[in-house]
């Protein structure tokens, strides 16, 4: 395999287990996909020993490869994690958002949305896995890490190359 | 001449679509604070989303008029330092920012994580807020002169 694609591969897999785990978020926040991309271009640059300064595009495209293997570990991870529990915290906050639109009375497109929020949830309680909750939960995944992958890609190369330069 | 006026019209547009982006993601955290509209699918879209990029504590997120924001106190922070820090870039040149700035920018936003984790003091909003912005502030720069060196690397590629 690629040098490129295998460090993308490894450190978005290693985010994407420290997203599931309880309490690191907590701690690494919205740090912890970019910082994914960065120990990436590290990697990558430490097994191209003739390379001497990394091109931002090349970065661009590492941090955003990362992020897109942690986007898919991360959903991967939580449908086998909602399989197996037969909960998630769709399930969970589901008896809140139901109070929330009957006090409101929100109007038919709320009713609508309910329903399919409804469907989700009995589907993920009786079989554990929900074709629409997998679909929405692996979009915003991909579109939230990829976002934030590319910035940490861009910010690991320029803080790589200045120390390339430093040395 | 029209080629450095060309290349000065591009990097404005692209810091405008830049600081475009970020408002997008910027309105979008706000929003439950900003409407009273409520969609339940649109609101478990959008929580989930955020939860994606913060642990959406609700006593670590900013309340306005009962509603919370979507992302931390601290995360809130860095997208208003960054957008602060946009505005500024389409007003003034961007310097390019060296490694130990940002490293500098990053140690507030350290210990103030360490000392709440480790409780030498209980966690507050408004310095959550504080180390976030001069972070969020300084990233922004970095990403910008990064953006326009790749750009003006291609431009003068291209016209070689």
């Amino acid at each position: 395999m690629n040098k490129k694609y295998l460090s993308a591969l490894v450190c978005g897999f290693g985010a994407s287990v420290l997203t599931t785990i309880p309490g690191v978020q907590t701690i690494a926040c919205c740090l912890l996909v970019p910082v994914a991309s960065a120990i990436s271009i590290f990697l990558y640059n430490k097994s191209q020993t003739e390379l001497i300064k990394i091109q931002t595009g090349t970065g661009i495209f590492l941090g955003l490869l990362t992020a897109v293997f942690a986007a898919l570990f991360a959903s991967g991870f939580e449908i086998i994690i909602t399989y197996i529990t037969r909960t998630s915290d769709l399930v969970t906050s589901m008896p809140q958002a139901e109070k929330v639109v009957k006090d409101m009375n929100l109007g038919p497109a709320a009713e609508e949305s309910m329903e399919l929020l409804k469907q989700m949830v009995s589907e993920i309680q009786s079989k554990g896995f929900s074709f629409l909750y997998a679909f929405l939960i692996t979009t915003t995944n991909l579109i939230t890490y990829s976002i934030f992958g590319m910035l940490g890609g861009l910010i690991g190369t320029a803080v790589i190359n200045k120390r390339n330069q430093a040395v | 001449m029209v080629l450095i006026f060309e290349y000065r019209a591009k990097i404005i547009i692209m810091r405008l679509l830049f600081l475009f982006l970020l408002s997008i993601l910027t309105i979008g955290f706000l929003l439950p604070t900003i409407t009273s509209i409520d969609n339940s699918l649109s609101n478990f879209l959008l929580t989930k989303v955020y939860s994606t990029v913060c642990h959406q504590e609700s006593a670590k997120c900013i309340s306005i008029g009962g509603a919370s924001m979507l992302v931390c106190a601290r995360c809130a922070g860095i997208y208003a330092g960054a957008l602060v820090s946009g505005l500024f870039s389409l007003l003034t040149l961007v310097r390019p920012i060296s490694t130990k700035v940002l490293i500098l920018s990053v140690i507030p936003l350290v210990i103030d994580v360490f000392f709440t984790f480790t409780g030498v003091y209980n966690y507050s909003q408004s310095i959550a807020f504080a180390s976030g912005l001069a972070f969020g502030g300084i990233l922004y720069l970095l990403v910008i002169a990064e953006l326009e060196n790749l750009f003006s690397n291609k431009s003068f590629k291209g016209n070689e």
